[in-house]
């Protein structure tokens, strides 16, 4: 014990060693009172600190910022008072003494040092900035692995990537993938399916196992220093989810001008938009997108539906064989299309290879709309009755016969189906038995527009109203009233709806309390009809007769920017239909006096440059 | 109120209302477990805290005495840093070795609320502060080579700094 001190003062004038210091400081720290420990500590500190402390005191200090200060400057101006080589006499006895106080003695000759006239305000100050590093502590490498990480849970991601830098082990920590699983949680990444398979792609790819990576798994059980450093897929995940916000809120294409000019953001550029030119001077439809397997099926006026890559922008079939104009369509998750015709038939096809694999006869006029669940296809027609098919067969398995005007749209979960129509009735069916559970009357003008979660129903009307009602009961539960028109296009997400309308606005509700949360408006507005609508927790993504789509912020309802605006909106030019995935956004765009061609736009937001997977 | 004794690491009693300390888990439980009797003059020995910590913990458990049990842990709800109250904060300027030991104080005797708001004011003492202002914070010596600190920063990325 009294050699090692020894060894260590002279240390203080010539060459001091760190490891020697602090191995004293634990030898001593188990028979002595901690503060004065860390005083002595101190008093025989490294040269180098000693060195640079009065270089700060010299500095003639106004030095509020002590810990900054024990950097590793090197400038020294220290004409003033160097001490660097003083050694003063009998300092050795002078710390014995101190050392073989009681712990009460110590305590008052310390006050005695420090609040007397003895020592000036800068010897004080001094003082000071060797004592703060002391009772600094790394809590994050000096706490039990669980309270560290307990700790980094409460940091918010951009803090955890800050934090990961500072060195090599709280980078280990700060790559917890249960930790960055809870951020990924809260950030509602794992509330959606189509999010989750986009999101855990590269993982997928290379092994086809359970698109959610177990928790189980996390790196947080064995990480040590010594082990391999193991990334986190959550965390890369919620990196990449953030990467692709951004590049929807700023990401600019090389060959757009809109999303190319303003802002002075750093410039993010996108893949080139793709055009995908087809269906001659004839009208969109209806469009499908599948972004598993990166396909795009349009249907149109000129009785064909194409199918084309998302990923290339190539026409890869052209279904013919509808004698009338297709009006509606559905795409299966294993690329069956079905599409409904003024012809009277719905056709099934298999996308990949062209091949129409049946033709559905029954109807005895226009296939308006459908809905797939399964095998299963509902199909409702201006012949006022609605049908229900086996696509693997070609058989019709259930009619249903009770509206008295064409039906306009349907909802199915595969034993319940919900149909709007022209009488301006919605009706509720049990598929297996073909009677109508319920018949749900109020609206005073035909319905238009249907969503269906197996609880509520929501119904979206030309007298302007948005109906709630009970499946079960059958009873209405709220009226919304807002809008001016016909509401032509809804998505319900949990109890949030987003209504799109002819009389130009989009409308955030929540079903529950039936209160309008949003009204997507204001000098961004769109100019005419809204066509089409999208969202998920963060988006909405609506379009328009005026030839633009927009995006707004679903929770503060502002408006983000035009992500399409066609040269010709105004004119003429018009957006049809939108469908959008994580990454990707599919427009179909034309117009009916000839100012825009027909064509789809494909604009991809995803930041990653390497190709995943090829379906295509 | 009865109260009971609780002895420091460094055998100090301290008497305290039973309801107090029954904020921690691990005190309650050894009362239980044990039978202790409120008469009993036997003194809980908590081996794992000192006793200026021990004062601290005491203090924050009186104040705290009529709070509501804290909620359980939801993982998809936000763990948020910022709700502190002014008088946790106030109680909680202390040096970073005594947070340090109220927060081993905290683990051991099982105090919730006491765990989270110290865990919240390390965190707090991180957010918002670039790598090197955390390094001065805490007095961490940066091990990186400067090839992995270019690697790490890249992999740290937030997208809008790209």
């Amino acid at each position: 014990m009294e050699a090692k001190r020894h060894s260590s003062e002279e240390q203080l004038c010539d060459n001091d060693d760190e490891e020697l210091c602090s191995e004293k400081r634990e030898a001593e720290s188990s028979e002595d009172e901690a503060v004065c420990d860390s005083l002595i500590n101190c008093a025989i500190s490294k040269k180098r600190k000693l060195e640079l402390n009065k270089n700060a005191l010299c500095k003639n200090d106004s030095n509020t910022k002590r810990v900054s200060l024990i950097s590793e400057e090197n400038s020294c101006d220290n004409s003033a008072f160097n001490c660097a080589n003083v050694k003063p006499s009998r300092l050795q006895e002078w710390l014995q003494m101190f050392h073989n106080w009681s712990n009460c003695e110590r305590l008052a000759a310390l006050d005695a040092l420090v609040s007397s006239e003895i020592c000036d305000i800068q010897q004080i100050r001094y003082l000071l900035s060797l004592i703060e590093p002391q009772l600094q502590r790394d809590f994050i490498s000096l706490l039990p692995k669980e309270l560290s990480l307990y700790v980094l849970a409460f940091l918010e991601p951009k803090d955890l990537l800050k934090a990961a830098q500072t060195c090599r082990y709280w980078r280990i920590l700060c790559e917890d993938n249960l930790l960055w699983r809870e951020k990924c949680l809260e950030e509602g990444l794992l509330d959606d399916n189509e999010t989750i398979v986009d999101l855990f792609r590269k993982r997928l790819s290379r092994t086809p196992v359970s698109p959610l990576p177990s928790p189980s798994a996390s790196t947080s059980s064995t990480a040590s220093v010594n082990s391999p450093f193991v990334r986190s897929e959550y965390k890369l995940a919620y990196l990449r989810q953030k990467s692709i916000e951004y590049n929807w809120r700023y990401g600019r294409f090389p060959n757009d001008s809109e999303t190319s000019s303003t802002s002075s953001r750093k410039c993010r550029y996108m893949k080139e938009i793709l055009h995908l030119k087809g269906h001659d001077d004839h009208v969109i439809t209806c469009l499908q997108f599948n972004p598993n397997s990166n396909l795009i099926v349009s249907g149109s006026d000129d009785n064909t539906l194409k199918v084309w890559s998302s990923k290339t922008g190539r026409c890869l079939r052209t279904l013919t064989g509808h004698t009338g104009g297709v009006w509606s369509s559905q795409l299966s998750p294993n690329n069956i299309v079905i599409s409904g015709s003024t012809d009277r038939t719905l056709k099934v096809w298999n996308a990949l290879t062209g091949e129409c694999i049946h033709t559905l006869y029954g109807h005895t006029s226009t296939v308006r709309c459908m809905a797939l669940h399964g095998s299963k296809v509902v199909s409702g027609s201006r012949d006022a009755t609605l049908r229900v098919w086996d696509i693997n067969t070609g058989e019709c398995c259930h009619v249903l016969v009770g509206h008295v005007a064409a039906v306009r749209c349907v909802q199915f979960n595969g034993k319940i189906v919900v149909s709007g129509a022209y009488d301006y009735l919605v009706k509720v069916w049990d598929v297996n038995s073909e009677t109508c559970l319920h018949t749900l009357e109020g609206h005073t003008n035909r319905v238009y527009s249907l969503q269906f979660d197996g609880e509520n129903i929501v119904s979206g009307s030309l007298d302007t109203s948005i109906r709630v009602w009970s499946a079960t009961t059958g009873v209405l539960k709220h009226t919304l009233i807002g809008h001016q028109s016909l509401t032509s296009g809804m998505q319900l997400r949990g109890s949030i709806l987003v209504s799109g309308n002819a009389d130009s606005t989009v409308k955030v509700w929540d079903i529950n309390n039936g209160q309008c949360l949003q009204t997507l408006a204001g000098p961004n507005k769109h100019q005419s009809a809204v066509t089409c609508l999208q969202f998920n927790s963060r988006f909405v993504i609506t379009s328009s007769d005026d030839g633009t789509v927009k995006l707004w912020d679903l929770r503060t309802g502002e408006f983000i920017r035009n992500l399409v605006s066609l040269s010709s909106g105004g004119s003429g030019g018009v957006v049809w239909r939108i469908r959008a995935s994580n990454t990707k956004l599919v427009c179909a765009v034309g117009s009916r006096n000839g100012t825009e061609e027909t064509k789809l736009l494909v604009l991809d937001f995803d930041p990653d440059d390497d190709d995943f997977m090829d379906n295509v | 109120m009865p109260n009971i004794k609780l002895k420091s690491s460094d055998n100090e009693i301290f008497e305290v209302d039973v309801e107090i300390a029954k904020a921690s888990v691990t005190i309650k439980t050894m009362l239980e477990d044990l039978g202790m009797d409120e008469d009993d003059d036997e003194a809980v020995p908590l081996p794992n805290v000192n006793s200026t910590i021990l004062k601290k913990v005491i203090q924050w458990a009186t104040y705290h005495k009529d709070d509501p049990p804290p909620p359980e842990d939801d993982e998809n709800k936000e763990k948020r840093a910022d709700d502190i109250s002014s008088w946790d904060a106030d109680f909680l300027k202390v040096d970073q070795g005594t947070l340090f030991e109220l927060i081993l104080a905290a683990n051991y005797l099982d105090i919730k609320g006491l765990l989270d708001v110290t865990c919240k004011t390390v965190a707090n003492m991180v957010k918002g502060k670039t790598p090197e202002e955390i390094r001065k914070t805490f007095n961490i010596k940066n091990d990186f080579t400067p090839a992995e600190e270019e690697q790490v920063r890249k992999e740290n990325e937030w997208c809008e700094e790209k």
